[in-house]
């Protein structure tokens, strides 16, 4: 019973010091990590949308900007690993939509070309038309990502469609 | 042997144990990616070894396992947030990599063979040898597979060590062979390397090869 409890014991400080020693790391870490994620959204948000008008915007799954303009918002689906946050931007006139995968933990080498920081896959299809991404054929061996990535498109379709209306 | 020595040349984790190949093979496709790897390894094996030698006296027995995987994880972890906030050029590049440390059996390896049995200065050396020999590798590996496949050698280490590596590139003036870069190309470097490297340890100490490598020969000198 002594040993059981002295074992417990040692578990307990163990989780505890573990747990403390991330604490202290996520604490002097924090401010530098936000920072990064910004700054690398708002690099994507220019790549998207060609010019750094949106940066200022928070963007979330509500559209930001507006029918002229485009509109720019986020996409979270369930990818093969876990949740793929898409960034996307659409405009109607003259039509564009552009996609780009801002964190996702999808298979090295074959899931993950839907980085564009490692593949060319998705920036290749930044003239693409709706009817051309609805088209969108899946990637082989790749099929819960490429799922993921018509579903993103297709999620952003119908929130553009509700907000400015014209078909899908 | 010392503690170091052996662990970085007789029992060389990478091309001795063939232990970490996953990470080995995946991120050594150029010097950049694996020297982040090199470092975040050596790192994890280093902290996490020097503090299961330090509480090895308390660790129940039938706890071991979880105590070390909780050990290691928290270190991987404190790798990731650093890198995350210290170099994220990199971290988009190897991140995935360096999260799969905490399964690493070269590490949970050293952890149950030897950290968990021996003092903190054996345990720290020894997983310094363990670190830099399978940094090394990773280096080597990298360095092939980069001039081969890209044609260029220490490109963007500046993700790494800053501006002043910017200049440090040298292009060579061949053409690449790109499956150099691909998993495939990595085996196929990867075994070469291998066998050279047998080849000249075996030549220079005189050993006899029998042609097989034992890895699952962990045996410490205790």
């Amino acid at each position: 019973m002594r040993d059981l409890a002295k074992h417990v014991l040692f578990l307990v400080v163990m989780g505890g010091v573990c747990g403390g020693l991330l604490h202290f790391a996520n604490a002097i870490t924090k401010a530098d990590i936000d920072k990064n994620r910004l700054l690398a959204q708002h690099q994507l948000v220019t790549e998207l949308v060609g010019s750094d008008k949106f940066t200022d915007l928070v963007v979330d799954s509500t559209p930001a900007g507006d029918c002229t303009n485009g509109l720019l918002l986020k996409q979270i689906v369930p990818g093969y690993a876990g949740p793929i946050e898409f960034l996307i931007y659409q405009r109607i006139s003259p039509e564009v939509l552009r996609i780009r995968a801002v964190a996702h933990r999808e298979t090295p080498g074959i899931g993950d070309f839907i980085d564009s920081r490692r593949d060319d896959y998705l920036p290749a299809k930044d003239k693409y038309t709706v009817l051309e991404w609805r088209a969108l054929d899946g990637v082989t061996g790749a099929t819960v990502t490429s799922a993921a990535l018509r579903a993103a498109v297709w999620k952003a379709l119908v929130v553009v469609s509700e907000k400015c209306g014209g078909d899908i | 042997m010392s503690d170091f020595s052996d662990a970085f040349i007789a029992r060389n984790p990478a091309w001795i144990q063939l232990l970490g190949l996953c990470p080995l093979l995946a991120v050594s496709n150029s010097v950049a990616n694996a020297l982040g790897l090199a470092l975040a390894s050596t790192f994890v094996v280093v902290g996490s070894n020097v503090l299961i030698a330090a509480v090895r006296g308390g660790i129940p027995e039938f706890a071991r396992l979880p105590v070390f995987v909780l050990i290691i994880a928290t270190f991987t972890t404190l790798t990731t947030l650093l890198l995350e906030a210290y170099a994220y050029e990199l971290y988009l590049k190897i991140a995935l990599f360096v999260q799969i440390i905490v399964t690493n059996c070269m590490i949970l390896g050293r952890a149950e063979a030897f950290a968990s049995k021996q003092p903190v200065g054996r345990a720290f050396m020894d997983a310094l040898g363990t670190g830099l020999g399978f940094a090394v590798a990773l280096l080597i590996l990298g360095a092939v597979r980069e001039v081969v496949g890209q044609g260029t050698l220490f490109a963007e280490l500046d993700v790494l060590l800053g501006p002043v590596a910017q200049n440090w590139q040298f292009d060579f003036a061949v053409s690449p062979l790109p499956i150099a870069q691909y998993p495939p190309g990595a085996f196929i470097v990867a075994g070469l390397l291998l066998a050279l490297g047998k080849r000249l340890f075996f030549r220079r100490s005189g050993h006899q090869d029998d042609g097989t490598l034992n890895i699952l020969d962990t045996t410490d000198s205790q």
